[in-house]
């Protein structure tokens, strides 16, 4: 496999692992404050910019 | 609530471990493989194109002694290297592309392109040969290693908004089409204007052509193209019949995986089309193959702006190639339950009718949920890459 398309199955591989990653953090996390649904739903649609917002409005900090 | 989640976790961490493997499986014939990437091939490991036919026009560039002197009998528009002359620099004496001209009664040629002096060393040019056959066609000296520094110096698959973006950025206004027939081709060719378009080289290798002429049977149809590429045409133009042509085109990733995947079909580069711009039905490909050219060549010529840019769609990007890709599975399966069926439903008989009915009727589900699915990926995906545009434009680019 050359460059680019090792490069380009690393990314699709990588895109899938994060939002897994992301998606199922939120559905274990023991924080989340409510509608874990909705962020789940929100975290797969924006990716990382669905996460980001959730640690900071999404969680209890205690 | 929780146990919901949990299966829908469980699904998304089967599926990417299936693409994992799908992806690294050994023998995957990825569509940009370098190992099949268009090499113009040294003087001596020459090979005949399937299709090439001598023409009696053809005219061999002039070669530095590099070059292996050809046989009399040998069919001019034989597969040979072009490589940098002294007198190919700075060409600007080349005929204009205006008015097709008639070569016989049902041919249309474009004049200036068909012998063209484009030099090129190296491999994987086909779309900085493109791009350069129309700029001096046009009227527009253009270098093919400049513009292969500007959009491509790694040599790596160039994508189709690279290209439209180079075009538009060297005064030549592009946009890029898909689902095009063979009549959009002869409609543009008609107005004087050549066209770009991917094809499938062999074994599923992308590889950019551009048109510039066609001929016409005596029942109007259209038999053959005439093009010139970095592949078959790289000396003077190359006649392609239009069956050919045909395939190569409606499948420039061929029968691969990633080709079944990927919704590239009958893509075309319109040469001053109506507006520029990318289209929507490609938007998750298009982002992803622009933002991995603009990372690669932003690193590589250490233009952050551009890096930035190709960094901000690949990133924000994730959500739509994930929904996408997800939705290519389904689209498949159900074109091949909905192929099946057909085929079971011909075949006749009560239990084939029914049974091949309920795989039409279910692929044709699966089709439509697919569909639905990738434009929800294709909406992430063109907010990703009008984001990464912008950023791009923060830099001057």
């Amino acid at each position: 496999m050359g460059f680019f398309p090792a490069l380009l199955a690393a990314y699709t591989i990588f895109a899938f692992l994060f939002q897994t990653i992301a998606v199922g953090f939120i559905a274990q996390d023991s924080r989340c404050l409510r509608h874990r649904l909705i962020w789940a739903l929100f975290t797969l649609i924006t990716g990382p910019v669905g996460i980001l917002i959730y640690m900071f409005k999404g969680r209890k900090h205690v | 609530m929780k146990k919901s989640l949990n299966l829908f976790t469980f699904i998304l961490v089967v599926f990417v471990v299936s693409v994992s493997l799908t992806l690294s499986a050994t023998g995957f014939a990825g569509p940009f493989d370098e190992d099949s990437t268009i090499t113009i091939p040294k003087a001596t490991e020459q090979e005949e194109p399937a299709a090439a036919k001598p023409e009696e026009s053809s005219e061999a560039v002039v070669a530095d002694d590099e070059i292996v002197s050809e046989p009399e009998d040998e069919p001019e528009n034989e597969l040979t290297p072009v490589l940098p002359t002294d007198e190919e620099d700075n060409v600007s004496d080349e005929p204009v592309a205006s008015a097709p001209e008639e070569k016989d009664s049902n041919s249309k040629i474009l004049p200036g392109y068909e012998d063209e002096k484009i030099s090129i060393d190296g491999d994987n040019y086909c779309g900085q040969f493109a791009m350069t056959s129309v700029f001096r066609g046009l009227g527009i000296d253009m270098d093919a290693q400049d513009i292969y520094k500007a959009s491509n110096p790694r040599g790596i698959f160039t994508s189709p908004p690279i290209i439209v973006d180079h075009l538009n950025k060297n005064g030549v206004k592009a946009q890029q089409r898909h689902n095009c027939s063979i009549e959009d081709i002869a409609k543009k060719i008609d107005d004087g204007k050549p066209v770009i378009v991917l094809v499938d080289s062999g074994d599923g290798t992308p590889h950019w052509v551009n048109i510039y002429g066609y001929t016409r049977d005596d029942s109007g149809k259209i038999t053959s193209v005439r093009m010139r590429d970095s592949y078959w045409g790289t000396r003077s133009g190359h006649e392609m019949d239009i069956d050919e042509f045909t395939q190569a085109w409606q499948k420039p990733l061929g029968d691969t995986f990633l080709g079944k995947m990927l919704g590239y079909k009958n893509l075309m580069i319109d040469i001053n089309g109506s507006s520029s711009g990318t289209p929507f039905a490609t938007a998750t490909e298009d982002n992803m193959a622009s933002g991995v050219n603009e990372v690669v060549t932003g690193w590589n010529s250490r233009d952050w702006g551009q890096f930035a840019g190709g960094a901000s769609k690949l990133i924000l990007g994730l959500p739509g190639t994930v929904i996408s890709m997800s939705s290519r599975i389904p689209s498949v399966l159900g074109n091949s339950m909905t192929g099946w069926g057909k085929d079971r439903m011909n075949q006749g008989g009560i239990g084939n009718t029914i049974l091949g009915g309920a795989a039409v009727a279910g692929g044709s589900v699966l089709q439509a949920g697919g569909w639905l699915v990738n434009q929800v990926g294709n909406a992430s995906s063109s907010v990703a890459k009008t984001i990464g545009n912008g950023i791009k434009s923060l830099f001057g680019r």
